[in-house]
């Protein structure tokens, strides 16, 4: 079988935790290592930043925060990997998630990039797809599977 | 992991690289491939009301193209040694697929990105966008 590397992108929601551990599962079977990525959007930093200078926070502050619950969702899959035998490698890189997850799957190589079909920002429609999940589909030259 | 792996196909050289990826891996996993194509009838009823094609004639052409095509998965799995099942349906792709995956139980959805009519190198084709959508199993894509 040739998915030898998984890239699992996940933003900690229930959705993507249900997908995470599709994917490790999935690797298990087939023997793959895998690769958990979490990106820190950075639309989302410049949007609460704003707020968190009027409260007397700092920006610095703000991505300290937003490094360390990157760190614990990361480790949630790490954990995964670890009860059933699956290498995991944690990644976690800031930008666009949709763009940081192409560029990764290219730069690592990957032969498989599995997501949930929502993220935390919120699904409004159990039937539709989200935004990150859609752009991935849209552009990815790697087969990615959607995972509901 | 999966017991059934729907493959959907219609025939066209992109979706003969989802169908080997959907046989590989039901192979890896031990599953059994359900191949499918769906005879687009609204592909039908525009090709008679615009062409002034015969229904009949249509039908059985497009009939014949979904025999071969799952044909060709047929001979693949049979190839890798993965149990294999076929279906030609007729109905609107999309929703016949789901529904299949859904009746019969599947596991996982394989399919191209593009169908035969996909233009663009970017971009997913309607199928299925809407397969992703609606289904309520995973579904992979493959370019």
């Amino acid at each position: 079988m040739y998915y030898r590397k998984i890239l699992i992108a996940t933003d900690g929601s229930d959705s993507s935790i249900k997908s995470s551990r599709h994917g490790v599962k999935l690797a298990k079977s087939l023997g793959s290592d895998v690769l958990v990525l979490y990106v820190i959007n950075d639309m989302a930093i410049s949007r609460f930043i704003a707020a968190l200078i009027r409260r007397g926070s700092t920006e610095e502050d703000l991505r300290e925060k937003l490094k360390a619950s990157a760190k614990k969702i990361v480790r949630e899959v790490e954990k995964m990997g670890e009860a059933s035998g699956v290498q995991v490698e944690p990644l976690i890189k800031e930008g666009d998630p949709a763009s940081r997850i192409l560029d990764t799957a290219r730069i690592e190589g990957v032969d498989l990039i599995l997501m949930g079909s929502h993220g935390e920002g919120g699904g409004i429609s159990s039937k539709l797809i989200g935004s990150v999940a859609q752009k991935v589909l849209n552009w990815s030259d790697t087969p990615v599977m959607i995972v509901r | 992991m999966y017991d059934q792996i729907l493959v959907a196909t219609d025939g066209s050289a992109k979706s003969r690289v989802a169908v080997q990826h959907g046989v590989d891996l039901a192979k890896a996993v031990g599953a059994k491939v359900l191949g499918v194509y769906v005879v687009n009838e609204v592909v039908v009823a525009s090709a008679v009301r615009q062409l002034g094609a015969d229904k009949k004639d249509i039908e059985s052409k497009l009939q014949a193209s979904g025999e071969k095509a799952v044909a060709e998965i047929k001979k693949m799995a049979d190839e890798a040694g993965v149990a294999v099942e076929t279906m030609v349906k007729s109905g609107a792709p999309a929703n016949m697929i789901v529904d299949l995956a859904r009746t019969e139980g599947v596991d996982l959805i394989v399919m191209g990105s593009h169908g035969e009519s996909g233009v663009t190198k970017l971009l997913i084709g309607s199928v299925v966008q809407k397969v992703l959508y609606w289904a309520t199993c995973p579904v992979l894509v493959v370019r």
